[in-house]
């Protein structure tokens, strides 16, 4: 990845702060305040045990130019994952990344399949239950004879089950 | 003999004399099965028939086993032996009841109307194995054929639709082609 475009990834997301500034000025509209909400953006990965990606999704608001710096933000934090998971006997990692007003949270298969998600500020248990619940689908998934493990997951049951447990979660 | 009193029947041997394999042993036993039989086949047609085949093999040998269990007697007629397959030999061995529905006017084809498919536990099949027409669990198909051959009926057994395909139910057409006629085989000396 060039610096020119790490750059104005970065540029971008100061534009992003900013709207975030003004929307939550007191006295804003009830309609801006949707926006507010609205405009969380999370990005997930699952990440196999071979380092291979095998699932993302993004839910909230998608802007086109964050696509390949969340991917590289997360992709970092694997790093970080690998010396968090054994400091804990839990999987869920809590926070193992910052970056801006992003952060990583990750969640460790006993499998070391990693679950990976970026978000902005947001309280841990929401995402804790989110992990738990996307764990579980991945289980299923495993557990389907056709199904490959450290293969990418492409059913669509799988992706919109992600998605209803984001709208559940986090969105 | 009534519908009630085979389900009472299939009900008391399945509580009594049958032995119990944990089901995700047995699910996984026929996932891994079928997968490898896509692979190696890699043609869901042939898997099919290779399911019917393996199915059949099994069926002339546990409709014995059925008999012996029960004690039941010989049907009296078509009717009667959907309701034993349906609420007997199901219930036997998957502990299922399939449901006996859309009889022919002539009363040679019905259809068994499965709605909680054991074997289709986790499964979910790719997109090109649905377009492809695999039927996953073919093997029941084989399984009756093979069993009602052994009664005396030759019949013709298929896959009309699959929950696994999207449907709401699955649905197994039984057809009854002949009756046999008790005879020696042709290349027994």
């Amino acid at each position: 990845m060039s610096t020119k475009f790490l750059k104005e990834g970065i540029d971008n997301v100061q534009i992003g702060m900013d709207c975030h500034r003004e929307m939550l000025q007191p006295g804003g509209s009830h309609d801006s305040m949707l926006i507010v909400v609205m405009a969380a953006s999370f990005y997930f990965a699952i990440v196999g045990t071979n380092d291979s990606p095998l699932y993302e999704a993004e839910f909230g608001i998608q802007r086109e130019e964050n696509k390949y710096l969340q991917q590289f933000v997360v992709h970092a934090a694997l790093d970080l994952v690998d010396d968090v998971q054994f400091m804990t006997s839990g999987c869920y990692l809590k926070a193992v990344d910052r970056y801006n007003d992003w952060t990583v949270s990750a969640y460790v298969t006993p499998s070391n399949a990693r679950f990976m998600l970026l978000h902005e500020a947001k309280p841990e248990d929401p995402i804790r239950s989110f992990f738990a619940a996307c764990h579980e689908l991945y289980l299923r998934t495993l557990l389907n004879p056709f199904y490959e493990a450290n293969t990418s997951i492409l059913s669509q049951a799988f992706d919109a089950k992600v998605h209803t447990l984001a709208k559940k979660y986090l969105i | 003999m009534s519908a009630k009193q085979y389900k009472t029947v299939g009900e008391e041997a399945w509580k009594n004399n049958v032995e119990k394999v944990n089901a995700e042993l047995f699910i996984f036993t026929y996932g891994s099965l079928v997968v490898q039989l896509v692979k190696d086949y890699e043609d869901y047609t042939a898997v099919n028939k290779q399911l019917d085949k393996m199915g059949y093999n099994i069926g002339v040998r546990l409709i014995d086993d059925v008999l012996a269990r029960t004690g039941l007697e010989k049907c009296a007629d078509f009717h009667s032996t959907a309701e034993v397959i349906s609420k007997v030999g199901f219930k036997v061995f998957l502990n299922i009841t399939p449901s006996v529905q859309n009889w022919s006017s002539d009363g040679k084809e019905f259809s068994l109307i499965i709605d909680d498919n054991p074997l289709n536990d986790f499964c979910e099949l790719p997109p090109r194995a649905v377009q492809d027409g695999l039927w996953y669990s073919n093997v029941f198909c084989g399984v009756i054929r093979g069993a009602l051959e052994m009664m005396q009926m030759q019949t013709e057994v298929y896959f009309v639709r699959d929950v696994l395909h999207g449907a709401d139910v699955s649905e197994i057409r039984v057809k009854l082609v002949k009756v046999l006629d008790e005879e020696v085989p042709a290349n027994d000396e």
